[in-house]
C-alpha cells in the first residue's frame, strides 16, 4: 500500500465514524466503538508513524514554523499529522455529542454543530460551548431573563 | 463575630499510601500490552536496524517480558497472606518496580525511535547518565519479584496447590537472584555478544540470539522466566495429583537452574545456544 492508500483508509475510517455519530442512534455499543475503537485505531496508526518517521524528517522539530514545516515535509510524517487531526477531531465530536445529549439538545441541532466540528474542528467546538452556555443560562433562570 | 465551621471527618490517612500491589502489577502489565500492537507494526514497517538487528525487536521483547512479569506477579499476589500482601513493603516495592518498568520501556522505545541503542550506549553525556539509571530501575523490577517470592515463602499454600506454591516461591526467589548475577555479569562487560562477530545480524528469528558466538541474553532469558516456568510446572504436577512428593519442585528447580548455569557457561565461553 502506498502512503496515499493509507491516507484514504484513515480518512474513510474517520468519515465512517462521523457519519455514525451524526446519523445513527446512540446505541451503547456504538458509543463504545466511537469513544474507544475508532480513535484508538487512529491513535495506534499515529504512534507507529511518529515513532518510526519523525526522527527521520531532516531538520524537523517543534521550535519554529520552519522546523514544523520540515517535520511534516515527508509523506509518512504528514500522514501522521493528518491522523492526529482525524483522531482528536473525532474524539471531540464524541465528547460534544455526549454533552449535547446530557443537555437534551435535539439531534437535528446537534448535526450542524458536529458537521462543523468534522470540517473545521475548533469552530464546531466554539459554537458548541456557546450553545451549551446559552442553554444552561436559560435553564438556570426564568425565561424572562433571556428577553431582557 | 467568629465563624465556626465543622471540618468533615477525614478518612484519608496522614501518611502517603502506595496503591494495592495487585493494582500496580495489573496496571503495569496492561500498559505493556497496550504498547505491543504499535511496536509490532513499527517492527513490520521500519527498515532501520541497530547493530544488524531490526530496531523495534528489542522494545517488543521488553514489552512482552514485562507484561508477562507483572501479569505473573498479579496472579500470584492473592496467594500471599493479607499481612504480606497489604504490607507497606509489598505495596511500595511493587510501585517502585512498576514505575521503573514504565521508565525502562520509555527509554528503550525512545532510543529505538531515534535509531540508537539503549543498554551499553554511552555515546552522549545524556545517554551515559541514563544507562546506569536504567540499571538501577531494572534492579527495582527484579527486587519486586524477589520480595513477592519471599512473601510466598512465608505464606501457606492453598489446599491442592502445594507444588504450584513451591514452584512459584522457588521461581521468584531463585529467578531474581540468578537474574541479578547473569545481568550483573553482562553489564560489567561491553555488550551481550561474546566471541563471534560483534553484530546482531546473524540472530535467531524473533528471539535474536547470536548463532555465531556466545550471547549473554540467553541465560538472562532462562533465569528470568523461571518465574513463569516453575509455577507452571508446579501447576501441572498439582493437576497430575502427585501430592506426596514434596521433593518434586526443589528437584525441578535444581535441574532448571543447572540448565541456566550450563547456558550461562556456554555464553561466557563464546558458544552459541543454537548454532547457525
Amino acid at each position: 500500500m502506498t502512503w496515499e492508500n493509507w491516507f484514504s483508509l484513515a480518512s474513510a475510517t474517520a468519515a465512517a465514524g462521523w457519519a455514525a455519530l451524526i446519523l445513527l442512534p446512540r446505541w451503547p455499543w456504538l458509543r463504545g466503538v466511537m469513544r474507544y475503537a475508532v480513535p484508538g485505531a487512529l491513535a495506534i496508526a499515529y504512534t507507529v508513524l511518529a515513532a518510526v518517521y519523525f526522527v527521520q524528517a531532516k531538520g524537523g522539530g517543534f521550535n519554529s514554523l520552519a522546523e514544523v514545516k520540515a517535520l511534516l515535509a515527508t509523506d509518512p510524517t504528514l500522514l501522521a499529522g493528518w491522523i492526529h487531526y482525524l483522531a482528536f477531531d473525532l474524539f471531540m465530536g464524541v465528547w460534544i455529542a455526549e454533552q449535547a445529549d446530557k443537555l437534551g439538545l435535539s439531534r437535528l441541532l446537534q448535526a450542524p454543530i458536529l458537521v462543523l466540528t468534522f470540517l473545521f474542528g475548533p469552530i464546531g467546538y466554539l459554537i458548541f460551548i456557546a450553545v451549551q452556555a446559552a442553554l444552561r443560562a436559560t435553564a438556570a433562570s426564568k425565561p424572562i431573563a433571556v428577553l431582557q | 463575630m467568629t465563624i465556626t465551621a465543622t471540618l468533615p471527618h477525614r478518612q484519608t490517612p496522614t501518611t502517603i499510601a502506595a496503591p494495592a500491589a495487585r493494582a500496580t502489577a495489573i496496571a503495569t502489565a496492561a500498559l505493556m500490552l497496550a504498547l505491543m500492537p504499535s511496536t509490532l507494526l513499527a517492527l513490520l514497517i521500519d527498515a532501520r536496524t541497530f547493530n544488524g538487528a531490526p530496531l523495534w525487536l528489542k522494545p517488543l521483547h521488553f514489552e512482552l517480558a514485562l507484561a508477562l512479569n507483572f501479569a505473573t506477579l498479579a496472579l500470584l499476589l492473592p496467594l500471599l497472606i493479607p499481612a504480606w500482601r497489604q504490607s507497606r513493603t509489598a505495596r511500595w516495592s511493587m510501585l517502585a518496580g512498576g514505575f521503573s518498568a514504565v521508565l525502562e520501556i520509555v527509554w528503550i522505545a525512545g532510543e529505538a525511535a531515534l535509531g540508537r541503542g539503549s543498554h551499553f550506549n554511552v555515546a552522549t553525556q545524556l545517554e551515559t547518565a541514563l544507562y546506569p539509571l536504567a540499571g538501577a530501575g531494572s534492579l527495582l523490577i527484579v527486587l519486586s519479584s524477589g520480595i513477592l517470592g519471599y512473601g510466598l515463602w512465608r505464606s501457606p499454600a492453598l489446599p491442592g496447590s502445594a507444588h504450584m506454591h513451591r514452584g512459584a516461591t522457588l521461581g521468584l526467589l531463585l529467578g531474581s537472584i540468578v537474574t541479578l548475577i547473569v545481568a550483573g555479569y553482562m553489564s560489567a562487560g561491553h555488550g551481550h555478544l561474546v566471541g563471534g562477530p560483534q553484530t546482531d545480524a546473524f540472530g535467531l528469528p524473533f528471539l535474536g540470539w547470536a548463532t555465531r558466538g556466545g550471547d549473554l541474553r540467553v541465560p538472562h532469558f532462562f533465569a528470568t522466566h523461571a518465574m513463569q516456568a516453575l509455577p507452571i510446572a508446579g501447576l501441572v504436577a498439582d493437576r497430575l495429583g502427585w501430592l506426596r512428593a514434596s521433593w518434586l519442585m526443589p528437584a525441578a528447580a535444581g535441574l532448571y537452574f543447572a540448565g541456566v548455569l550450563a547456558v550461562f557457561a556456554e555464553a561466557v565461553m563464546g558458544l552459541p545456544f543454537i548454532a547457525g
